[in-house]
């Protein structure tokens, strides 16, 4: 046994020789200055690594002079019809200069450029002030190959992508710091991508080859979380600060004024914080009151930023505001009632992981609050935060929690929340027409309370039933009522569901979950290459009970089953029992981890498919 | 002068004091009733001043009660260059009245209109309000001036469902008592007050209540309140017209904004030739021209100045290889003529739900512009946008509805075709075998036509791991669906689509003790079904059919043996036909065969219950099982 393995190795090594062989020879022709197309390239009919593509990017040359410009040179081909659009370009900057641009056909046998008409570049004005060139390249057909090159001042600091919706056959990136300040240059963590990174005085390389793209998968937060992407931290702020670890960065922002001043305790609220805390002497009483009348009173306008704006007295007069700007008042109000308060930086999930000391790591400003002699923490902006639960979007690995008192910093755990519980409650009748019809209660808590609540929160009462999205033809919900209460969120309707039972001779079959089974599974793609995102742990129960038509008995009944994910990740539980002419079905689905990682997708995908199944399992009911 | 400045204080007068009271408690009572929002005050004054001058002043004022009234509430305009925004701002009020927040001139965002187009001229102001709480009333004004005068904005004073009206007037002044075409719907109906006269046109409406959106109802022209309104001289981005009927229509655009685009450079006029030397009939170099146009070019939109009205040059587009629906059909058109054969350039309202032109207002409509080519035998239309449409296939795009044609007589209406229940086909056929662990495995063709076509024949262009991810979420019920061998054969001169493919699905059965529950109609699931309507007011109105037939051989397992069957079903109405047979035979084999018609067609209000419950009947029956027993 063992001893095929050193020959197995050398086969492997071998295929890895040739693969690198053959990339260099036939797809990086020596060199991709521009208008250096060959008649092989138009003629290619689909990529040999990327079959699938309608384009791809041949190259995409990247250099970054930081604080100076930026230059740009990609060179795209396009196999089909679909791949048309890529021919379309926006370029995000007004100041685009040395913009060069053609299309290559091969056209009996020869090849044809056709240039960019300068006339055909447009210039939107996407918001007064702000600036983008817009165009498309002429006479795309498939196989067509296009080129630009062009070089801006602007956006030296942004982003650098390394990965497209269309693959990247080759991308080099180089970024030349000659500027005093100090940068930091990491790639997006959460994306898997393989770079050749080579530093060079004050230059960096990044390289990388053959990199797919980037496919939307459900299941996700947001699909830009794992773009692979450079992105540029600056790790000082104009020779004054250098960041060299997170304890410098705190004290570069605490040193901030606007930062500093705005949670400081003020007293334009003090009636206000009077009135609303009254005798109450309980320290988490008092946090729940301010945080249920900010939460109240205030609007978010859907910008986060860890520098506030505007002053606490404006965002308290105006009632409106940014994230950091919104739980800074909430902190200062917090901190007037001598509560022991702070605020705490995070990233939000499409601001990525915070990995480097760096002005960019955080992007917004929750309320860590010392109840109990623990930290605990308050979002007030987002309506998907509540008393107990931040927003999904905030559950980005840590947090920092700055004591302005004592200038220090700590820690905090950001994805430790708790279980989010539903509990669904039917009790249905089969009437001698074979027709069923019931109540459902419906106990929402946690996450599914703050989903439920946002989504009949303004909503006409009439509207309610459209909240609940029982795709199943036949099915007619109506009385919608909805309970918003401290503990969560209640939902009782009536239904009535034609065509779910047959007759067949004289036997009676039904699945007994009717519209509340699983009718498709979720997971139907193949292979995964992302992480699957439940957002929250959860435990979702249904008790359903049945009333069987008058004259029928239970022939038979599905077997009860639990499935259980590895690692105890996860269960599925089935129970169903029969007494005095009801069946009685208990059906529980726990999820013990917010993500799991993608290569547990074959796991999670059968788990799906074995309680599907096990969902649409029938009863049997024959006469007495 | 002083005749307009009277009215214009009125006018104000009127405003101010309307502005009084916003509180909620002074709605009316039977204006809540159904209401999402009310519309309590909208005004819209429109000074025609000359031919090529007019100046829009707007104003609205709606109460919202909840999220799904914000659609009634007015915060921005548009506009571009041949049109200016002088004032524009916005108050927001509490339930009691009182002013909460009031936006000026320049807190207004300006923003690019260009949407989906590669660029447009078009910009739009508009005020991003964070709103507190429901609910609020909202008072928008502004006020535009306008050198293009094709059109005046008209006046529909129920404009969505599920929202009421207090009051709205509309007023066009008309000092040069340039004569307007006015096209009026169901005025009388709903009390509305009216004065017309050369120099003015004056619409007032009080109390109009909410209506519910009914499925299927025809367009709402045909029972709510609008007027639409258009000089017959004008400026349209520098160009005078002087319009009073469908020739006059024609002839302005003709002459004005197509004649002398058609020239081509010799070299494609010489390729073309070349490609059609040898063809007699017309026809077929029609087919072959159309095809070198969609091969050449792709739609891409670029609309700037009067190029939002005109198409670009014939040699542009064949410089660029691309345009916008207007230059690639004055392209094609241009193609055609080269080789003797003539076509008209046609003015449509396209879209799935597209209108009619409606011959009765003589003025700017439709929104994009396809190619009409008359033969002896038949007149076929263009698409020219796509580059993958058959020729003479142009779908529900652009299908079954009235057009104008500018010919050289002027403007002519006639109807695209129309695709019967009968072209839309769409025929399944399936081999299968289930295993011993009730799954099934098997082949399958799926065979389309018409408008059927249209919907599936796409998939060709999509890759091979999206395709199987369509088919997985139509078949969505097939648990652990896994598909092979898929290909596609697209025969475009018959308009006909095949999709073949192998097909493997898990456990397909539904198990009952010992016993096996098979529904032998595997791919079909009716999944929208209407909901029975009390009180409904209007006719309903379903604008296509289509004829389905399945055919499906399913083997099986040795151990398993029938227990039953279902008869035979067959129903007909005037809604369609439905029969479904299943035949089992000696060598453990079933036979199931669906035939389904759909039908199209205006149907009175009161049969509308008897459709839903038609297609109840066929969702049920659509689930008729088998049972099988070991054995």
């Amino acid at each position: 046994m063992y001893r095929l393995q050193p020959q197995f190795n050398k086969c492997i090594s071998a295929i890895v020789f040739f693969t690198l062989f053959s990339h260099s020879y036939q797809c990086w022709p020596q060199d991709f200055d521009f208008g250096n197309i060959s008649a092989a390239e138009l003629e290619t009919r689909a990529d040999a690594d990327f079959p699938n593509a309608n384009a791809v990017v041949l190259y995409r040359e990247v250099h970054s002079t930081l604080g100076e410009y930026i230059d740009v040179h990609e060179r795209i081909k396009i196999f089909n019809e679909e791949g048309y659009e890529n021919a379309t370009i926006v370029i995000p900057y007004d100041d685009v200069l040395r913009l060069k641009g053609a299309t290559y056909n091969l056209v009996n046998g020869s090849i044809v450029k056709t240039e960019l008409d300068k006339d055909m570049v447009f210039t939107d004005e996407v918001v007064k002030g702000v600036e983008i060139k817009k165009f498309t390249f002429p006479n795309i057909s498939s196989g067509s190959i296009i080129e630009l090159s062009y070089r801006s001042k602007n956006g030296t600091f942004a982003n650098i992508d390394l990965q497209y919706d269309i693959p990247i056959k080759r991308i080099e990136v180089k970024i030349t710091n000659d500027s005093d300040l100090d940068t930091e240059i990491i790639q997006n963590p959460r994306a898997f991508l393989r770079v050749n990174r080579q530093q060079k005085g004050k230059t960096l390389t990044v390289s990388a080859s053959n990199i797919p793209a980037l496919e939307a998968e459900n299941y996700v937060y947001d699909m830009d979380m794992y773009r692979s992407y450079l992105s540029i931290n600056p790790t000082s702020i104009t020779g004054s600060y250098r960041f060299n670890d997170w304890q410098t960065l705190v004290g570069a922002i605490m040193d901030v004024s606007s930062f500093n001043l705005a949670f400081r305790r003020k007293n334009y609220y003090k009636d206000e914080l009077e009135t609303l805390i009254g005798s109450e002497k309980d320290v988490e009483q008092q946090v729940r009151l301010v945080y249920n009348y900010l939460k109240e009173t205030m609007s978010w306008n859907g910008d986060h930023g860890i520098l506030p704006k505007q002053y606490t007295k404006e965002t308290f007069k105006n009632k409106e505001g940014s994230m950091a700007e919104i739980n800074g008042l909430f902190i200062s109000m917090l901190d007037k009632l001598n509560i022991e308060v702070n605020p705490v930086l995070v990233s939000t999930k499409l601001n990525g992981i915070p990995l480097t000391a760096s002005l960019g790591a955080f992007n917004t400003i929750i309320a860590g609050v010392v109840i109990d002699g623990k930290i605990r923490l308050f979002d007030i902006a987002s309506e998907q935060s509540n008393f107990e639960l931040l927003d999904p979007l905030l559950l980005n690995w840590r947090g920092i929690y700055i004591n302005m008192d004592e200038k220090t910093f700590n820690w905090v755990n950001l994805t430790d929340t708790d279980t989010s519980v539903l509990n669904v409650i039917a009790s249905m009748a089969i009437d001698g027409d074979l027709k069923v019809s019931g109540e459902v209660v419906e106990r929402n808590g946690g996450y599914f309370d703050i989903n439920r609540r946002n989504a009949i929160k303004d909503l006409p009462q009439d509207e309610f039933v459209n909240i609940l999205a029982y795709d199943n033809p036949g099915l007619e919900l109506f009385d919608v009522q909805a309970a918003i209460k401290d503990k969560g969120t209640d939902l009782e309707y009536s239904f009535e569901m034609e065509n779910a039972i047959d007759k067949i001779s004289d036997k009676v079959y039904f699945s007994p979950l009717f519209f509340l089974a699983l009718r498709e599974n979720p997971f139907q793609k193949e292979k995964r290459n992302y992480p699957i995102d439940f957002r929250f742990k959860f435990k979702q129960q249904q008790m359903i009970q049945i009333t069987l038509p008058e004259g029928y008995k239970v022939e038979s009944l599905p077997e009860p089953t639990k499935i259980v994910l590895p690692d105890d990740l996860g269960s599925f539980v089935y129970l169903i029992s029969e007494a005095n002419g009801a069946v009685r079905i208990t059906t529980t689905l726990e999820i013990k981890e917010p993500v799991f990682s993608y290569d547990k997708y074959d796991i999670i995908k059968e788990f799906f498919k074995v309680r599907m199944a096990k969902e649409q399992e029938q009863v049997v009911l024959m006469k007495y | 002068m002083v005749r307009l400045f009277l009215l214009l204080s009125v006018c104000y007068t009127t405003l101010l004091t309307a502005q009084n009271d916003y509180s909620v408690a002074n709605i009316p009572e039977d204006l809540l009733d159904n209401a999402n929002a009310v519309i309590r005050y909208e005004s819209m004054f429109v000074e025609f001043d000359a031919i090529n001058s007019m100046t829009l002043k707007g104003k609205k004022v709606v109460t919202v009660f909840n999220k799904k009234g914000l659609g009634a509430v007015s915060h921005s305009v548009g506009y571009d260059e041949s049109s200016s925004v002088k004032d524009i701002g916005a108050i927001v009020y509490d339930s009691q009245g009182k002013e909460i927040k009031k936006y000026k001139k320049r807190d207004f965002t300006d923003l690019s209109a260009t949407g989906s187009s590669l660029y447009t001229d078009n910009r739009v102001m508009t005020i991003d309000h964070t709103i507190a709480s429901y609910p609020f009333t909202f008072e928008f004004f502004f006020e535009l001036d306008s050198s293009s005068t094709v059109l005046f904005p008209a006046w529909d004073p129920s404009p969505i469902y599920r929202v009421s009206t207090q009051y709205s007037v509309y007023t066009l002044e008309n000092p040069r008592r340039i004569p307007i075409t006015v096209r009026k719907f169901n005025l009388d109906e709903f009390g509305v007050r009216m004065e017309e006269s050369p120099a003015r046109h004056f619409y007032e409406i009080r109390n109009l209540k909410a209506i519910d959106r009914e499925h299927l109802s025809p367009d709402y022209t045909e029972f709510t309140p609008v007027v639409k309104l258009a000089p017959t001289q004008f400026e349209l981005a520098g160009k005078r017209g002087n319009v009073t009927n469908w020739r006059d229509f024609g002839i302005w655009q003709k002459s004005t904004l197509l004649s002398g685009r058609d020239k081509l450079p010799k070299e494609t006029i010489r390729k073309v030739t070349e490609l059609v030397q040898h063809i007699e009939d017309p026809k077929e170099k029609a087919r072959i021209i159309y095809n070198y146009m969609q091969e050449k070019t792709r739609y891409i939109s670029v609309q700037v100045g009067i190029g939002g009205w005109q198409p670009s040059t014939a040699s542009e587009v064949d410089r660029l290889g691309y345009g916008d629906c207007k230059g690639l059909t004055n392209y094609t058109q241009a193609l055609l003529k080269s080789q003797g054969i003539e076509s008209l350039y046609t003015i449509v309202d396209a879209g799935e739900d597209g209108k009619d032109i409606d011959e009765e207002f003589v003025a700017l409509q439709g929104n994009h512009v396809i190619l009409t080519v008359p033969f002896e035998d038949e007149t076929v239309f263009l698409e020219c946008t796509s580059q993958q449409l058959p020729f003479n296939f142009i779908g529900t795009h652009t299908d079954d509805r009235n057009v104008i044609l500018i010919t050289d007589e002027g403007g002519v209406l006639t109807r695209t075709h129309v695709y019967s229940p009968d072209d839309n086909i769409k025929h399944l056929t399936a081999e299968l075998k289930m295993d011993a662990s009730f799954g099934i495995a098997g082949d399958l063709q799926i065979e389309s036509g018409g408008l059927v076509y249209g919907e599936r024949f796409s998939l060709e262009q999509q890759s091979s791991d999206d395709i199987k991810l369509i088919y997985k979420s139509i078949w969505g019920h097939l648990n652990d669906l896994k598909l092979s061998d898929i290909n596609f054969n697209n025969d475009k001169r018959e308009v006909r689509f095949r999709e073949n493919m192998r097909i493997e699905t898990d456990n397909y059965v539904s198990k009952a003790g010992s016993r096996i529950l098979v529904n032998p109609n595997i791919f079909k699931r009716i999944e929208d079904i209407p909901t029975i309507e009390t009180d409904r007011t209007q006719p309903f109105e379903i604008r296509r059919g289509s004829t389905q037939r399945d055919t499906i051989r399913l083997q099986l397992p040795e151990n398993y043996k029938l227990e039953s069957l279902f008869d035979p079903i067959e129903i007909s109405n005037e809604f369609g036909s439905y029969k479904a047979t299943v035949v089992h035979s000696e060598d453990n084999q079933l036979l199931y065969v669906r035939e389904l018609r759909l039908n199209s067609g205006r149907f009175p209000k009161d049969r509308y219950n008897d459709y839903v419950k038609f297609i109840k009947t066929l969702l049920r029956n659509d689930r008729s099982k088998i049972v099988l027993v070991p054995g």
